[in-house]
C-alpha cells in the first residue's frame, strides 16, 4: 500500500478533494466547464415545458398579458393610477416583463437543487448550475415577452430609441439579482423545505411593494424612502425608461438596485456556496 | 500505459451522525433550537459512525481494481467520495484527469423527451462535452440496441430498452478514470455479455476503472487487484486471486460454510449414531479455499457409532440457490453394518460438474432404511466461476450443471 505518493508527474490535470471540496479550481472556472450542462439543463426544462402545454410558448407573453389585463381594470379604471402620456396597458406590461423575469428566476431557482435531488445524490456538478440554469429558462419567456412588447411599443406608436441599449445592463442586472436572492434561497430550501411557500408569499407581496403595477409617484411620501431600498424598483423603472420612454430614472434608486445587486449576489452565492457541500447529505 | 498513479486516496475518513436531522421543517429547527437553549432537552450528541476510517491506497493508471466487501462496508461511501458528490470528514484524494461515474445509470433522463435528447441530456450530466456525446452517437445507439426507436419519448420504452440506452451512455464516456458500481445487472443475458466485454475494451484502453460488486465472478474476470474492505477500514488489498480467497474465507461474515465440528454428545445424533464432523475443501486444499468450477473438491463426514447390526445407508444432497436438488447421492454397493467406532466418510466431487453459485449440503443417515440424523443444510459452499473457457462471454452460464462434454466436429460435405 503506498501513502501519500504524489501525482505530480502525471500530465493530466490534477484534482485534490479535501473535507472542504476541490481545493485546485475555481467556481467560475468551473461553471465554465459545465456551460454545456447549464445549456441542457435549460433545453430540456423549455422542451418539456412547452411539450406538455397546449399553448406552448404562447405562455411566455399570456402571463404577463393576463396580469395586464387585470392592472388594466384595478388600477386604470378603479384606482385611476396616472401613467402620463404612456398608455396604462403599455406601461403595466412593460413593468411586469421585467418584473417576470425578476420573480420567476427567483422561484425557479429557489426550487432547483431540491427538484433535482436525484442528479444531486447520484452525480457531481458545479451545484450552482441548477439555479444558473433555472434563471436561463426564465430569460428565454423574458425574450419572446419582449418580442410581444416590442409590437405593443410600435401598436400605440412609440418608437424604440437609442436607449433601447440600456436593456442590455438592466436585463444583466436584473438576472443577477435574481440569481444571488434565487441561490441563496435554493440553499436553504434544501435545509428547510418551508422556504418554498414563504417564496410563494414574498413573492406576491414583493409585486405590490414595486411600482410594477403604479407608478413610484403614486407611494405615500412615507413610504418612498423605504420603497427606493427595494432593489427591483431601480429595475423596473430603468427598463420602462429604456423601452417606452417613460418618465426619468431616478439616479438613488437606481444606483441602490445596483449596490443591493453586488451586495445580494455576492452573498447569495456565498451561502449557496457554504452549504453546498453538504446537500448531498442533506437533501 | 504509464505507471503513474491516477487516483491517490490518503488517510480517508467519512463520519456521519446518526439521527441528526436532516432536511427538515423551519418550524422544527426553531424549536429544537428554543429547547435545547432552554434547557428543555439535553444537548445531545448524535451517534457518530464512521462510514470509512483512514482508508489508504494508491491506483497505478490504466489498473482494474474491485472494491469488495460486506454491505455497510463503505464501498459506495468511497465511490460517493471518489465522485464528488459528497466531501470527506478528514484525509484526501488526488487524482489525475476526469472521474465518470457510472452509480446510476439513467439519472436525469426525463420520460417525455426522445432517446435522442435523453442521451445528449445524460451525456452532458455525466460530465461529456456536447461535442463528445454527437461524435459517439452513433455508437451509443447503436449499443444499446434501440434503433428506429431513437425519436421516440422514453415513457414509451419498455423498461429494458430505457435501461440499456441509460447504460449505454455511461458506458461511452470518455473519462480517464470511471467508477462502476453494480451497474452490469441490467438487461438481458446478451446486453450483460455486451457490457462486460465493452468493460473489458475500457481498461485495455489504458483506463483506469474502480468497480464495485457483488458479482464476484465479475470481479475475479475484470480485476487485476482487489481491495477489501470491512467496517470503513481496508482489510486487505493485494492481487484478486489473493485477496479474494481470504475474502472468501471469512466464515463469520461471508455465505459460505465449509466446516462444522461437533464435541462429543453434541453432534446431531440418532440411532446408534453421532456427527461429530462436516467439512468440504478444495482437492489438495485446506478448509476455505476457494472452490470454483474447475476445482474438484471433498467432502467429509466424522460419524461415530455405537454399534449395531443395522445396515447404514447415506444420503448426501446438494440444493443450488433455486432450491433444486441437483442430486442425492450415497456410498454405492450393498449397504452393511458399521462396527463400533469412528467412521470417516469421504466423496470426491469432480470438476466440471457444478455449475456456480451457492450450494448448500444436506445429509441423512439411515439405519435400517429409517433415517435416524437428518442435518439440514449442514455445509454451504459457494462455487465460484472461472473465466477459463469463457472465450468473452461472461455473464452467467445457464444450467443447473455445468459439465464439460467432448465434441468432435468433422466435415460431412463440402458445398
Amino acid at each position: 500500500m503506498q501513502r501519500s505518493k504524489t501525482l505530480q508527474e502525471a500530465h493530466l490535470p490534477l484534482t485534490t478533494i479535501g473535507p472542504k471540496g476541490s481545493l485546485d479550481r475555481s467556481i467560475g472556472r468551473e461553471i465554465l466547464a459545465y456551460r454545456d450542462l447549464v445549456v441542457f439543463l435549460a433545453r430540456r426544462d423549455i422542451k418539456v415545458r412547452y411539450q406538455q402545454a397546449l399553448l406552448g410558448a404562447a405562455w411566455a407573453f399570456l402571463q404577463p398579458l393576463l396580469f395586464m389585463a387585470i392592472f388594466t381594470v384595478v388600477f386604470s379604471r378603479i384606482v385611476k393610477a396616472s401613467t402620463g402620456d404612456i398608455p396604462y396597458p403599455l406601461f403595466a406590461f412593460s413593468g411586469l416583463i421585467i418584473w417576470q423575469l425578476f420573480i420567476n428566476s427567483v422561484t425557479s431557482a429557489s426550487n432547483s437543487v431540491v427538484s433535482q435531488q436525484n442528479m444531486v445524490q447520484k452525480i457531481y456538478f458545479p451545484r450552482l448550475v441548477l439555479p444558473l440554469s433555472a434563471c436561463v429558462v426564465t430569460f428565454v419567456d423574458f425574450l419572446i415577452a419582449s418580442v410581444f412588447l416590442l409590437g405593443m411599443t410600435l401598436f400605440f406608436g412609440f418608437f424604440p430609441s437609442w436607449r433601447l441599449i440600456a436593456i442590455v445592463p438592466i436585463v444583466l442586472l436584473t438576472l443577477t439579482l435574481a440569481f444571488g436572492v434565487g441561490s441563496a434561497l435554493a440553499a436553504l430550501n434544501v435545509r428547510f423545505r418551508d422556504i418554498r411557500y414563504l417564496t410563494n408569499f414574498i413573492a406576491q407581496l414583493w409585486l405590490f411593494a414595486t411600482p410594477v403595477a403604479y407608478p413610484f409617484g403614486m407611494i405615500p411620501e412615507k413610504w418612498t424612502t423605504l420603497a427606493s431600498f427595494n432593489p427591483v424598483t431601480g429595475l423596473v423603472e430603468a427598463f420602462r425608461w429604456a423601452t417606452i420612454g417613460s418618465t426619468d430614472v431616478d439616479p438613488f434608486r437606481l444606483s441602490v438596485s445596483i449596490g443591493m445587486c453586488i451586495v445580494l449576489s455576492i452573498g447569495g452565492i456565498a451561502l449557496f456556496r457554504t452549504m453546498e457541500p453538504s446537500f448531498a447529505d442533506t437533501i | 500505459m504509464s505507471t503513474d498513479p491516477a487516483i491517490v486516496v490518503d488517510g480517508l475518513s467519512k463520519k456521519y451522525i446518526l439521527g441528526e436531522a436532516r432536511s427538515s421543517s423551519l418550524r422544527e429547527a426553531i424549536a429544537t433550537r428554543a429547547k435545547k437553549s432552554l434547557g428543555m432537552i439535553p444537548r445531545q450528541k448524535g451517534r457518530e459512525f464512521w462510514a470509512l476510517k483512514d482508508v489508504s491506497f494508491s491506483i497505478p493508471s490504466g489498473q482494474m481494481v474491485g472494491i469488495v466487501g460486506n454491505n455497510g462496508a463503505g464501498k459506495s461511501t468511497l465511490l460517493k467520495i471518489l465522485s464528488r458528490i459528497t466531501l470527506p470528514t478528514e484525509g484526501q484524494v488526488q487524482f489525475a484527469g476526469r472521474i465518470g461515474s457510472l452509480l446510476e445509470v439513467g439519472t436525469g433522463f426525463h420520460p417525455e423527451l426522445s432517446g435522442r435528447d435523453n442521451v445528449f441530456l445524460n451525456g452532458v450530466i455525466l460530465g461529456m462535452s456536447q461535442r463528445d456525446v454527437a461524435r459517439r452517437f452513433d455508437e451509443i445507439v447503436e449499443f444499446a440496441g434501440i434503433g428506429e426507436f431513437i425519436d421516440t419519448p422514453v415513457k414509451r420504452y419498455s423498461s429494458g430498452m430505457y435501461l440499456r440506452l441509460a447504460f449505454a451512455v455511461a458506458a461511452h464516456l470518455d473519462s480517464e478514470i470511471l467508477l462502476v458500481d453494480e451497474v452490469l445487472a441490467v438487461g438481458d443475458i446478451a446486453f450483460q455479455k455486451k457490457c462486460m466485454a465493452r468493460m473489458n475494451d475500457v481498461t485495455r484502453a489504458g483506463r483506469t476503472v474502480l468497480f464495485v460488486s457483488h458479482n464476484l465472478t465479475a470481479v475475479q474476470a475484470l480485476c487485476q487487484r482487489i481491495i477489501w474492505l470491512a467496517k470503513g477500514n481496508v482489510v486487505d488489498d493485494g492481487p484478486t486471486a489473493t485477496v479474494l480467497s481470504r475474502y472468501l474465507r471469512q466464515t463469520d461474515e461471508g455465505e459460505s460454510q465449509c466446516h462444522k465440528a461437533w464435541s462429543k454428545g453434541e453432534g446431531p445424533t440418532g440411532g446408534s449414531m453421532e456427527l461429530r464432523e462436516v467439512s468440504v475443501r478444495p482437492n489438495g486444499g485446506g478448509i476455505g479455499d476457494p472452490i470454483d468450477v474447475k476445482t474438484p473438491f471433498i467432502v467429509e463426514f466424522v460419524v461415530e457409532h455405537a454399534g449395531s447390526n443395522l445396515p447404514v445407508t447415506l444420503d448426501f444432497k446438494m440444493v443450488n440457490e433455486q432450491d433444486q436438488l441437483v442430486f442425492n447421492n450415497g456410498p454405492v454397493g450393498e449397504p452393511a453394518a458399521w462396527a463400533k467406532g469412528t467412521h470417516r466418510l469421504r466423496c470426491a466431487i469432480p470438476a466440471d460438474l457444478l455449475n456456480d453459485g451457492m450450494y448448500r449440503i444436506s445429509l441423512g443417515l439411515n439405519e435400517g432404511g429409517e433415517q435416524v440424523i437428518e442435518a439440514q443444510n449442514v455445509l454451504a459452499l459457494d462455487v465460484l466461476d472461472n473465466d477459463a473457457d469463457r472465450y468473452g462471454w461472461f455473464g452467467k452460464w445457464d444450467g443447473v450443471i455445468r459439465p464439460r462434454f467432448a465434441w468432435e466436429r468433422e466435415m460431412i460435405a463440402a458445398s
